[in-house]
């Protein structure tokens, strides 16, 4: 807290904040509220009611959005578990095995896809996918959402790896360990809340994406954003928010999980 | 108090040579380390002594020669699969284990029971007073108490040879010094062979059954702390342990108890080392500064007149700095015994005594 540098301390500062927060989050706050609103306009208030929340469980469109449900989380279950086995093994691979030319290259070829355009990603999928002949379906959206789901797995779990000093390894070799052994009760338990904290990610990454997904999906098979996608295009009900607001709160709670669990053990866990 | 058993070899070390890409850091190193020996490596940080040690856990393969454990070479042995444990210089105690999960980590990976497990840990945390900290994790103890848990650690298993890796480095002087007893009491009482690393002379000399000074990956000399203090084979090794006055000197006359030798300036001093070069030949004299006696009157036939430049008071003893008449620097250092030190004022004229067993021709003149 030194008084020269105190950020607070420049003229302008809490305006800034202020509109930069309203800009992130009034859409989001308006559409939380008016998901409890009774009327089945979108602007005009009427009272607080939860039907658009029953509407969404069992109205007319329920059947469409608990399919689209079930495919968006059964492909984000699969596709995160998968994504987050194979950036474990990439981590360990990378930053624990032999120094190897081109250490830094597949980290960068790694962390690509969040760097690369989703739509670029989306229509390369695409191109791929029909090149090999792969069928449109539940199995491309998987294998499409595995395969950008690694780089959001990777990262906390490479981020927490880098943090484990080596000498843990040649100390649990030292005491006899085999390799089997070492990575059993030494790499993964010390590894595990950056594991989980990846997970969480990859999961909520898959269950949130639309351009990849829509782009792969083919016909007939929906996930929730393209299938919120789709009834928005016959008008904006307010069921919609109300669905929308849950998958908001999904997200917040997997995200909050994974920043919480890679902060865990980095304080005060050692010493 | 113990016996030594100085014909087994518990580790041989032959011509071994390690280097890191163009950088050696181990030259030659030829050695051996007897069963139930307290045995250190000393030297700077950068001397090769950690890597010596990790060659001989396996943490790096010799570049050349031989690392061999009661006459078997360990070459392709991994580190598992060797009879060697590890105390590492901070610990590395496992923060998601207990200590007792800690303790008994070695035991359990060599496939003992639960309950044979158990005993041992038991044993060992009674060993090191630890028996009520069994259940908490290495993050709630105290540094000494981490150090005495990475310590069982690494001797639950019962290891043939115990490496410890500067393992007092981050320990408080007081705490520092009361391990010291204790490690060597533990290393009596195992009868396990120690190869301890430090750059700390007086960790070596208070433990240590025999010393080896390394510098810059050469083994400079080998042999008890004693002998490595008063009969240094060479420059390296006297100035790395204690302080010295190294001084260029040429034979002046030799006679059957030793020789006189003529210094820098001149003067001359008696000297009944073993002088094995010839009447008018140089060499090096080391003279230790604790075997100085400085005094303000003349009571003594080898005595070098000198001015006191400064006396530094430091507790228990005082550092002099002296200038002899022909321009000679010497430092000596007295007990303060009396109020000696503060009769002499800086400045004046004083003489130094030097006992003619005191003086050490280097026989290695580099």
């Amino acid at each position: 807290m030194s008084k020269v540098a105190y950020v607070k301390r420049y003229t302008g500062f809490l305006t800034m904040t202020m509109v930069c927060l309203t800009i992130l989050y009034a859409p989001l706050i308006i559409v939380a509220i008016y998901s409890f609103n009774s009327s089945p306009s979108i602007i005009v208030w009427e009272g607080l009611s939860l039907h658009w929340y029953w509407d969404v469980f069992f109205g007319i469109e329920s059947g469409k959005f608990k399919t689209a449900a079930w495919n968006s989380l059964s492909i984000a279950v699969m596709a995160s578990l998968t994504s987050t086995t194979i950036a474990t093994a990439a981590a360990i691979g990378i930053l624990r095995g032999r120094a190897f030319r081109g250490r830094n290259l597949s980290f960068m070829l790694i962390s690509m896809p969040i760097m690369v355009p989703e739509i670029v990603t989306a229509v390369a999928t695409l191109i791929f996918f029909s090149a090999i002949g792969f069928v449109l379906g539940y199995s491309s959206i998987l294998v499409a959402h595995i395969v950008f789901c690694i780089p959001f797995a990777y990262l906390p779990i490479a981020a927490r790896l880098r943090g484990i000093e080596p000498v843990f390894e040649e100390a649990a070799l030292d005491l006899y360990a085999s390799r089997g052994q070492l990575f059993r009760h030494v790499i993964f338990p010390m590894l595990l809340p950056g594991i989980l904290a990846g997970l969480l990610l990859a999961f909520i990454v898959s269950l949130d994406d639309f351009i990849i997904t829509n782009f792969v999906k083919g016909a007939g098979i929906e996930t929730l954003p393209t299938a919120i996608f789709g009834a928005v295009k016959q008008g904006i009900k307010p069921n919609i928010m109300a669905l929308s607001t849950i998958m908001l709160l999904v997200s917040i709670v997997c995200v909050t999980l994974s920043y919480l669990l890679s902060r865990v053990g980095s304080h005060g866990g050692r010493e | 108090m113990m016996s030594q058993d100085q014909t087994t070899v518990a580790v041989e070390l032959r011509h071994v040579v390690k280097k890191f890409g163009s950088f050696t850091a181990i030259r030659d190193a030829h050695l051996s380390i007897y069963d139930n020996e307290f045995f250190t490596l000393l030297g700077p940080s950068g001397c090769g002594k950690t890597t010596l040690l990790r060659l001989i856990a396996g943490f790096e393969e010799v570049t050349q020669g031989q690392v061999r454990l009661f006459g078997k070479d360990l070459q392709d042995l991994p580190p598992n699969r060797r009879p060697v444990n590890t105390v590492f210089q901070n610990y590395a105690l496992f923060p998601h284990m207990t200590i007792a999960e800690n303790v008994g980590f070695g035991v359990r990976m060599k496939g003992a029971s639960q309950g044979e497990m158990q005993k041992t840990v038991e044993r060992m945390l009674e060993l090191v007073r630890l028996t009520d900290h069994a259940h908490k994790r290495p993050s709630q103890l105290s540094g000494g108490q981490q150090q005495r848990a990475a310590l069982v650690r690494a001797i639950a298993p019962s290891p043939r040879v115990l490496l410890l890796d500067e393992p007092l480095s981050a320990l408080d002087l007081k705490l520092r010094q009361a391990m010291r007893i204790e490690l060597k009491q533990l290393q009596q009482e195992t009868g396990i062979t120690f190869i301890f690393v430090t750059h700390d002379q007086e960790e070596a000399l208070s433990m240590s059954d025999r010393i080896a000074v390394m510098s810059d990956g050469v083994i400079q000399q080998v042999g008890p702390g004693r002998e490595i203090y008063e009969h240094p084979r060479n420059r390296t090794v006297a100035n790395f342990i204690g302080e010295t006055n190294l001084l260029g000197a040429i034979v002046h006359e030799k006679s059957g108890s030793g020789a006189t030798l003529t210094l820098e300036d001149g003067s001359r001093v008696m000297c009944t080392d073993n002088v094995p070069v010839g009447v008018g030949e140089s060499g090096q004299v080391l003279i230790r500064p604790e075997k100085i006696v400085v005094s303000a009157t003349e009571s003594s036939s080898f005595g070098l007149h000198c001015k006191l430049a400064s006396a530094v008071y430091l507790g228990t003893d005082t550092q002099y700095v002296l200038r002899t008449d022909g321009g000679l620097t010497l430092t000596a250092r007295m007990q303060n015994v009396d109020d000696t030190a503060m009769q002499m004022s800086t400045g004046s004229s004083v003489v130094a005594m030097i006992e003619p067993a005191a003086i050490r021709w280097l026989a290695d003149g580099d």
